[in-house]
């Protein structure tokens, strides 16, 4: 049958018709939605595991038991969950195992823009890169195939673009599998050098033989043989834009171009007079094009940042021609328009934290999560960002570095047990001296609200014990432990006068739901009364999206749309103007 | 045929629902049809942003290139003009004229909706107080759904069938509103069709 899919849904559906026993993931846009569209098909295993780490892990374990498995996560994800792929790459699967990781080029919420193929060479292991959500159906199923066939884990590389957009799919029912027995076997499995000297050597024979079969398989590598005059070699939806924008030119659109199929490019390369690659990301095709000898152009044209949009592939395409580039006719009033950046919500917890803040000359390491957006005017209440469970280990670095002002590391909750656990307890055993937040909204919520270890609840849906972040940082040593509400802003600043300035570590637990996934936070809209305002503005200092200002000679007012009813500006108010509407 | 529609609005709006109702619309109606979705970071209160294409002929690309969309729908004003430059000469531009002032440095509303009612083609309404009349002010994106339609090629129900299916869970009087939203939005569109 046929069904309007997503890319992420289409990965859920490859996998799931692959006969996919057990998937597991940690949520990171663009890739969230994979699971939890799998999880939704019936006879799956799905979890969110507390990082990408335990996750590949844990994927690795259910292969080797002989079913197969998946994990997802987004590009940085890969990078926590590096140290094991580069092993199980040489130890091997007994069933196939298919590690999906969604880039973001053009870093739509993301901190980096990263090329995922370089892991696949690093691990040298092999990686699709479908199109489209069709693509994605097809290639899940010939990941697990491959993966099955080489005994070794497969890639899956989607970007935002492709886990985003929507295409018509032919879908299949699932395959019936038995799960292969795990027979011991410590020299395959047990990566002593004694052992892992002779698997490297078998991972770069199996590299040879992947070369060799990729180079062949015409339903990954797909040559769309047109005029002789242009030949485009690219991959992704790039290959897929390229097909329309250069509608003479023939393309070999590469869906399995790691290991490179060499005599594939270099057949391709001979039909064609003239050869561009157009990849998006790193130059990981063009160098390799031009190792074999063959001229091409590339990044010399084709931008290296951000996404090959169709607006931007019409440049690459005049810089072709040797004509200059159109430039389509600007609306002059669109060129100054101000940029619409996310904020935090209207009733969102983090607030209070960040405007408490806000009252003290502190120094705040941040972390990856909606609480990033403390960074924003008018809270403006966050100096550096790194990576998630940066916020703890950076904020003990910087004490220890001498910082004189009092240092403050924030992380979520999911954040909290993501990565964070280890930086507490490094703050503690190496006598460090910061105040620890955990931005606690019970949920994970930037992603799009998915269960952690926290929340008492799994992704099937079932009730699980729910870890207390206060317990884990009492067994990691730590004495100085508040839980308050964020809400409160008096109480907030309040705790923070004395925890800020003590001489040892001291964690704060900033507790309240978000009000978008837990609507019983959610209180009547409170009303500004024009007739008690003077104008103040000390309302607008929460950088609340619901007070409404037109200039500064018009006195706010509360859009009762967007208000929840948090009571933060009721309680910032010198003058009482703000009542139940 | 061929539409080429783009989408613009501030997180929350309810952009997604339109493109899904309009995308399962074209499914029946046997086309091709692709979209693609960029949400801001945050899941309220960014700009967002979807394309749709929909044709009888397969196409490649999910995504439209500058200065040849036949619509572009914005579900709030300022969002409408920073997807302008993707219209063709000839497409229309749809606007719901109530801004979303969550940034400090908004432009001057009248600047925008002059520059919004300066195109061509254009339909530029305050689509909630449409919706408010209709029952409900979030029924919003239904009136803004209204009135692209006369400017699709779709069956006359085809889109309001769509519309009962896809609330049919929220029960008749969410199918009821909705629907009053529509066929209030499709008279402005239609206004401007002729």
């Amino acid at each position: 049958m046929k069904q309007l899919l997503s890319g992420n849904e289409a990965i859920a559906r490859g996998a799931w018709e692959a006969g996919v026993h057990a998937a597991f993931g940690y949520p990171g846009t663009p890739s969230t939605e994979i699971l939890e569209a799998l999880v939704k098909l019936p006879d799956v295993y799905c979890e969110w595991s507390p990082n990408e780490k335990v996750a590949l892990e844990a994927a690795a374990g259910a292969a080797i038991a002989g079913t197969r498995s998946m994990v997802t996560m987004k590009h940085v994800g890969l990078n926590v969950a590096a140290d094991p792929l580069m092993t199980l790459s040489y130890i091997g699967v007994v069933a196939g195992m298919v590690v999906v990781v969604a880039d973001d080029p053009g870093m739509h919420s993301s901190q980096t823009e990263q090329d995922t193929r370089h892991y696949a060479r690093l691990a040298k292991v092999p990686i699709l890169e479908p199109g489209n959500a069709v693509d994605c159906r097809d290639f899940m199923i010939r990941a697990f195939e491959l993966s099955e066939a080489y005994r070794c884990p497969v890639i899956l590389r989607s970007t935002t673009c492709v886990s985003h957009s929507r295409f018509l799919c032919e879908t299949k029912d699932r395959q019936a599998r038995e799960r292969m027995p795990f027979e011991r076997n410590p020299s395959q499995f047990v990566p002593l050098p004694l052992w892992g000297r002779k698997l490297r050597v078998k991972v770069e024979e199996r590299l040879d033989r992947q070369s060799t079969a990729a180079a062949a398989a015409a339903d990954l590598n797909r040559e769309f043989l047109r005029a002789p005059a242009l030949g485009i070699i690219s991959s992704g939806v790039a290959a897929l834009h390229c097909l329309d924008i250069f509608p003479d030119a023939s393309v070999l659109k590469l869906g399995w171009a790691w290991p490179f199929p060499d005599d594939l490019i270099r057949a391709f390369a001979g039909k064609v007079q003239r050869l561009v690659v157009i990849e998006e990301g790193d130059p990981i095709l063009e160098e390799h094009i031009k190792a074999l000898g063959i001229a091409c152009d590339g990044k010399n044209i084709v931008p290296r940042t951000g996404e090959l949009t169709p607006a931007r592939l019409m440049q690459v395409k005049s810089a072709i021609d040797g004509q200059p580039h159109p430039v389509p006719t600007a609306i002059a009033d669109a060129a100054d328009l101000p940029a619409r950046p996310p904020i935090l919500c209207a009733g969102c917890p983090h607030r209070g934290l960040f405007y408490a803040l806000s009252k003290f000359d502190v120094v705040v390491t941040g972390d990856i999560g909606c609480y990033s957006l403390g960074v924003f005017p008018p809270l403006s209440r966050t100096d550096v960002i790194l990576c998630m469970g940066g916020g703890f280990t950076l904020a003990h670095g910087m004490s220890k570095a001498g910082e004189t002002r009092p240092v403050v590391g924030i992380v979520g909750d999911s954040t909290f047990f993501h990565s964070g656990i280890t930086g507490l307890l490094n703050m503690v055993y190496n006598r460090g001296n910061a105040t620890l937040i955990v931005a606690d909204n019970r949920t994970t919520a930037m992603t799009g609200h998915q269960d952690h270890p926290g929340t008492g609840k799994t992704l099937m849906g079932d009730p699980t014990i729910a870890a207390s972040i206060p317990d884990i940082a009492r067994a990691c040593g730590m004495k100085r432990i508040r839980v308050i509400d964020p809400n409160d802003i008096d109480n907030t600043i309040a705790v923070f006068k004395e925890e800020l300035y003590v001489d040892e570590p001291s964690l704060i637990i900033t507790q309240a739901p978000c009000v978008l996934n837990d609507k019983s936070a959610v209180r009547a809209p409170l009303h500004i009364n024009p007739d008690a305002c003077k104008n103040c503005r000390s309302c607008l200092k929460l950088g609340c999206p619901a007070i409404e200002s037109a200039d500064k000679k018009t006195k706010p007012a509360i859009n009762p749309q967007l208000c929840t009813g948090c009571a933060m500006c009721q309680q910032v108010c010198k003058f009482n103007a703000i009542t139940k509407a | 045929m061929k539409h080429d529609i783009v989408l613009a609005g501030v997180g929350g709006q309810g952009i997604l629902t339109i493109a899904a109702i309009i995308g399962e619309a074209a499914v029946r109606q046997g086309l091709h049809v692709k979209q693609s979705e960029v949400h801001g970071m945050a899941q309220r209160g960014g700009a967002v942003l979807a394309h749709l294409r929909l044709s009888s002929d397969p196409i490649h690309s999910d995504l439209i290139a500058a200065g040849s969309a036949d619509v572009v729908l914005a579900v709030e004003p300022m969002e409408a003009l920073r997807q302008a430059e993707s219209l063709s000469p000839r497409g229309v531009i749809l606007a719901n004229a109530r801004p979303v002032r969550n940034i400090g440095d908004y432009p001057e509303l009248d600047d925008i909706l002059a520059a919004l009612r300066a195109f061509p083609l254009n339909v530029v309404i305050d689509a909630e107080q449409v919706a408010q009349d209709a029952g409900n002010a979030r029924a919003m994106n239904m009136v803004m759904l209204g009135a692209v339609s006369p400017f699709l090629e779709f069956p006359d129900d085809l889109l309001a069938t769509t519309i009962r299916d896809t609330f049919a869970r929220k029960g008749p009087e969410v199918i009821a509103v909705n629907l009053k939203a529509f066929a209030a939005g499709r008279e402005a569109g239609l206004a401007v069709k002729r």
